[in-house]
């Protein structure tokens, strides 16, 4: 059943929203703008009543510890939207990029390999700056943007994603210390229509890594090899010169490759091994446009198999010799707690996620890495194409 | 494949304060907070160490995992504000600081330099130099307002003992050479040991830094971490052996003088510098827990402690301990017969070494390492070679010794006006010639002038020569003698009321020694001002049986009841034992209800006369030492004859039913457990070390007593039902507390059953009783209550009050937060 979303800022609880009289509501719970967490209420429950008495504890701490003094000096940043043939969802992205709260940013985007002109239409429209990328593939898009980009920070976001207005502010808050490299936000869902949405969020974890902020320490040895669980692409911010300094983006990688994902969890991994610190912030909200249809999800989770373990293979090609076991054993670890796992718990009646979608994933995983080769191949060909161009 | 090693950088963090970002150098791969919430360590917290270290990271990470300790502390912050309870005056005692030091100069000066940063400054800092071989901590102690003494003889404890003899204060401070304290290390002590109780303070060590693996380990593996709650141990209620571990180790601890006089100083065998190794302050603590004492860890009482920086040194340490825990545990088993020190040999063998062998087995590398299971292992091994090596050792040394309790300081001689009114000591007394001999010789050292006092002694039936002896001591002051047949309590003190001739009559039990000055605090007492009563103090005599600790706990906690200072005195704290009445009020009010033969005619009296307006005083300076009887039999006795007057007393008097045991018979029948032995067996439970098993039995056996007593009274149903109704109709006062700073402290009334209604911002948010029901309740039983009933619900209301102070503050400041 579809759920009602909306908002509950806790500081003024006159706006709450009313409780429907039917259906199911699914309210994030804000303090002061920064989302605490998310309730279900179904009829006439309160939300705010909900709220209360599932994060009292969080809350009441929130409320009585004093807050520090923000005074970051806001750097320059440059929204980038890489898309490809969907000038409709675009648009979408653009409007809410034009109601952004932040004092230097602009608006840039990343036509990859487009077929026809309504993407350039639509992005002049809404007053972004406006670059083609001929290679298909969403990693060189993004590398594209990276050499044009005129912030000192880079900000991507996917375009069937939808960024709050506070998004770069809470971004540049989370570059406070020149420690960290990359920035990675929560992702909420921007609609739950379908039975596909449901499950992807509910039952699968969709895109959200939570709602505590934290740092991924760039100190300590970037191991276990989870890059997953630090950010998601379609919210992620990088320092320019960091990512330059590192190559950018494996343009082997992602969508419009044979390796269909996993360029966004490369990123990252390559900014914990270069010795940067990843921040993980709850406030940097967007919100995202899952895959309507069942076989759309399919589809996106067999890519998320493939990209997987493509960036894992490509994280093993990298590693110094000592350092291969681990990832090996990390793709092992992979393959045994998050598929093996799901799918002995599904026989025994307890996973959630229909059989089909677990499949899925798991038939991208042993593909990865040949898939990864043959990517490359193709990107080093392509490369010397243009060059020869 | 081993994990490179990134140090751990120590900072404490004071959370009532804006955070700031913090300097973290580069070699550090993580940053440990340790929290503080209005100066008590509510707990630490590691997070990913990036330089600066951004205020919103560090607040994140604290509140998401000390949300709950900081609620507690909160509460309790609001709680005590709100009753009054942390406004009262709390005396500062005198406080002497003895550090112990042997050839570390470095770490003792800056142990020495916090020490000196104290605030309140302790009379005095005591360095005790332990058999030194240099002169360099002298040099050092020179230039410093500390007192330097050397002890010659090796050993921590001897070391201790010698700092001891060097103090003057009525507390003594302990810490260790390798330790900085927190400069508000004893600013609360004053209130820590306001319960008489507490024989010793213990706290929080936290590591001073983690720069080294070994001190990594040393912390990972528990380090000194006794949490983060508040934990009283009552040596009245439980067994030292199992309980001693939860509280501290040596680093931080404070100690009474007179506790350390009542139990004797440290074991000169044991702790570090010796044979044994460690465990010195182990036993002193379980010594303590033994005599019946109350052993607090507070929180609040910081010491930060710099772990061994090379393996080896902490592979060292661990052997000592290991070594000294199993060598005192073999004394205590084997040569004092103590059977319950088991268990920490069995702690040992069974629980700790078997799970660091697990965590070896399963790698957890950075918890444990073989050599440090292996140096344990051989120290429990070697405990009882320790032992014996250790005593052979001290042999020829004598163990310093401590002066001795000193005798209840004589009152100064008379001050006592011409014109005090005369005096009648009404002592009633049945068959116990020798201690009434002992009460009358005691009267005629009373400070009070004989010619205006006098005795009456009302002999309740006469079974031996108590007439004799009273009527033929040549003493001082006139006694009278009425000597009745087996009246009953009520009546024989009604009898020497009547007997009596002076304007004040004092009631002092037959089993009392009062102070020289008692009749004359008394007497002063009714001095002035409207008429009252005068409740003294007793403090009590008892034996080391385990009933008799459970004696002396009931009657000392009675009395620091009474003598809180933000107190009502209550009707049920009339006790006649030790008291005295103006005698035309006792005649106006009717004098006692003769129908209570046996128990409770005073707290009888003590409703009619609270319900008459007449103030009650506690008066603590009125001394008499009770000596009480400590066999469980007779308690036995006493039980059965108190729930019988409970239940005189709540026909009588149903305003106060819910206050009595009573309640707890009359409610839904609960089924209680048959006890499975008798008095007997409770004390051979007692000769074998049970105390568990011990506990267990005897408050059945007591509850059995009631019940059986209660029978005696309402023997059919229709009787207990009947008397249930007539309680529950008597609704409980409502006592408002209000939890938002605003409002009086309560004032609990002196009678009648006392609900405690939580408000915030005006508004009831909770009721809850202020302890358990039918018994006598304080603040920190209150507080009790609330935390485990109303929590949820006052949480979400400060929470609502908080949202709604944020809403007042308007949009403006959402907007910044989001803009930056």
């Amino acid at each position: 059943m579809r759920r009602e979303l909306t908002d509950l800022e806790l500081t003024s609880p006159a706006r709450a929203p009313t409780p429907a009289a039917a259906g199911v509501l699914r309210t994030t719970v804000r303090l002061q703008g920064t989302p605490i967490g998310v309730v279900e209420t179904v009829g006439a429950e309160s939300p705010l009543a909900r709220a209360l008495a599932r994060y009292g504890r969080r809350l009441y701490a929130e409320l009585v510890v004093p807050h520090p003094d923000h005074t970051v000096t806001p750097p320059t940043i440059t929204a980038v939207v890489c898309t490809r043939d969907r000038p409709d969802t675009l648009e979408g992205c653009l409007d809410a990029l034009a109601r952004l709260r932040y004092p230097a940013f602009d608006v840039l985007v990343v036509d990859n390999d487009p077929s026809d002109d309504r993407t350039r239409a639509v992005a002049l429209r809404a007053g972004a700056r406006y670059v083609r990328e001929p290679c298909p593939g969403l990693d060189r898009a993004r590398n594209r943007a990276l050499a044009e980009a005129s912030g000192s920070v880079v900000a991507y976001v996917d375009d069937d994603a939808r960024p709050e207005a506070g998004w770069l502010a809470a971004i540049a808050r989370g570059l406070a210390s020149p420690e960290v490299g990359a920035v990675a936000g929560l992702v909420l869902p921007a609609e739950l229509e379908t039975d596909a949405q449901l499950l992807f969020e509910d039952v699968y974890g969709g895109m959200g890594k939570g709602f505590d902020l934290r740092l991924v320490s760039g100190r300590t040895r970037p191991t276990p090899l989870r890059p997953e669980t630090v950010g998601t692409g379609c919210n992620m911010a990088f320092r320019r010169e960091v990512l330059l300094s590192l190559g950018g983006f494996d343009p082997a990688l992602d969508v419009g490759t044979a390796t269909g994902g996993g360029g966004d969890l490369d990123a990252f991994q390559r900014v914990r091994e270069g010795g940067w610190t990843i921040a993980y912030r709850p406030d940097a909200v967007v919100r995202h446009l899952h895959r309507r249809s069942e076989d759309a999800l399919a589809r996106q989770l067999f890519d998320n198999g493939r990209g997987y373990s493509a960036a894992l293979f490509a994280a093993l090609l990298r590693a110094p010799g000592g350092d291969r076991g681990r990832v090996v054993a990390r793709y092992g670890h992979w393959l045994a707690s998050w598929h093996g796992r799901r799918i002995l718990r599904r026989l025994a009646g307890r996973e959630r996620l229909p059989l089909r979608f677990l499949l899925a994933e798991l038939r991208g995983a042993p593909l990865g890495p040949f898939l990864y080769l043959k990517a490359r191949r193709d990107a080093r060909a392509t490369t010397r194409g243009d060059r020869r161009a | 494949m081993s994990r490179p090693f990134s140090p751990t950088k120590v900072v404490r963090v004071d959370l009532e304060l804006p955070l700031r970002p913090l300097e973290i150098e580069e070699r550090y791969a993580s940053a440990l907070l340790v929290v503080a919430w209005h100066g008590r360590v509510v707990g630490q917290v590691s997070v990913p160490a990036v330089s600066p270290l951004p205020a919103d990271v560090q607040r994140a990470a604290i509140v998401r995992r000390l949300a709950d300790a900081i609620w507690r502390a909160e509460l309790e912050r609001a709680f005590h504000a709100a009753v009054g309870a942390n406004v009262r005056s709390r005396d500062q005692p005198s406080v002497s600081v003895v550090v112990c030091t042997r050839d570390r100069p470095d770490d003792l000066e800056r142990c020495l330099r916090s020490l000196l940063l104290l605030e309140p400054a302790p009379v005095e800092i005591v360095v005790v130099d332990s058999a030194p071989t240099s002169d360099t901590t002298r040099a050092l102690c020179a230039d410093l307002p500390v007192r330097y003494t050397v002890e010659p003889i090796a050993g921590l404890s001897r070391a201790r003992n010698r700092g001891i003899l060097a103090t003057t204060g009525d507390v003594i401070a302990f810490t260790d050479d390798d330790c900085v304290v927190d400069p508000a290390w004893l600013a609360g002590i004053g209130a820590r040991l306001a319960d008489p109780r507490v024989g010793l303070v213990t706290g929080v060590v936290v590591p001073l830094e983690l720069e080294t693996p070994a001190q990594q380990l040393f912390e990972a593996r528990g380090g000194f971490g006794r949490g983060y709650a508040r934990i009283v141990l009552d040596g009245a209620q439980i067994g030292p052996m199992t309980s001693v571990g939860r509280i501290g180790a040596g680093a931080n601890f404070v100690v009474r003088r007179s506790a350390i006089e009542r139990v004797g100083a440290f074991a000169e065998w044991l702790g570090s510098g010796t044979p044994a190794g460690a465990a010195e302050e182990y036993d002193l603590f379980c010594r303590l827990l033994a005599a019946g004492d109350r052993l607090v860890f507070d929180p609040e009482q910081i010491v930060w402690h710099r772990h061994r920086r090379d393996t080896g040194a902490l592979q060292r340490t661990l052997f000592a301990y290991a070594r000294g825990s199993t060598a005192y545990a073999t004394q205590r088993v084997l040569l004092d017969g103590d059977l319950g020190a088991a268990r920490i040999l069995q702690w040992w063998w069974l629980r700790h070494l078997p799970r660091e062998l697990v965590r070896i087995a399963a790698r957890d590398r950075g918890r444990s390492e073989l050599r440090l299971l292996l140096a344990e292992a051989l120290g429990t091994l070697s405990g009882p070679f320790g032992l014996w090596t250790s005593r052979r050792s001290r042999r020829d040394v004598r163990q310093l010794d401590l002066p001795k309790p000193g005798s209840p300081v004589a009152a100064a001689r008379p001050t006592v006006a011409r014109e005090a009114g005369s005096v009648s000591v009404v002592v009633p007394t049945r068959d116990r010639a020798a201690s009434l001999e002992r009460l009358l010789r005691e009267l005629a050292l009373q400070s009070y002038p004989p010619e205006r006092l006098e005795a009456v002694v009302v002999l309740d039936g006469t079974g031996d020569d108590s007439a004799a002896v009273a009527s033929s001591l040549d003493v001082p002051y006139r006694v009278t003698v009425r000597a009745l047949d087996r009246v009953g309590v009520g009546a024989a003190r009604n009898a020497g009321t009547a007997a009596a001739t002076g304007d004040i009559v004092v009631f002092l039990d037959d089993d009392v020694v009062p102070r020289p000055d008692c009749v004359e605090r008394h007497a002063a007492a009714h001095r002035r001002g409207s008429p009252c009563v005068a409740l003294g103090y007793a403090p009590p005599v008892v034996d080391g049986s385990w009933w008799g600790l459970a004696l002396r706990a009931w009657w000392e906690d009675h009395f620091t009841r009474k003598a809180d200072p933000g107190r009502t005195v209550r009707w049920s704290d009339v006790i006649t034992l030790n008291s005295s009445f103006r005698r035309s009020l006792l005649l106006e009010h009717g004098g006692f209800d003769e129908q209570f033969a046996r128990r409770h005619e005073d707290w009888e009296l003590g409703v009619r006369l609270v319900e008459a307006g007449v103030r009650l005083r506690y008066v603590g300076d009125a001394v008499v030492a009770h000596e009480l009887d400590c066999s469980f039999e007779a308690a036995l006795g006493r039980q059965r004859q108190e729930a019988r007057a409970d239940v005189l007393l709540a026909r009588r008097h149903p305003v106060v039913g819910r206050e009595l045991p009573l309640v707890t018979v009359l409610g839904a029948g609960r089924e209680t457990p048959r006890p499975n032995g008798d008095a007997a067996t409770a004390a051979e439970l007692e000769r074998r070390g049970r105390r568990g098993a011990w506990r267990r039995l005897t408050r059945a056996l007591l509850r059995e007593a009631y019940l059986a007593g209660v029978r005696d009274e309402l023997p059919t149903a229709e009787a207990v039902e009947e008397l249930a109704t007539i309680v529950a109709a008597v609704p409980p006062v409502a006592l408002a507390v209000s939890l938002d700073g605003g409002g009086r402290p309560p004032r609990v009334p002196p009678i009648g059953t006392v609900e405690l209604a939580l408000e915030i911002d005006g508004e009831v948010v909770a009721r809850v009783p202020p302890g358990p029901p039918g018994f006598p309740w304080d603040w920190d039983t209150a507080l009790a209550q609330v935390e485990r009933e109303a929590s949820d619900e006052l949480r979400a209301a400060m929470i609502r009050r908080l949202l709604a102070s944020r809403a007042e503050a308007g949009p403006a400041e959402v907007e910044a937060t989001h803009a930056s």
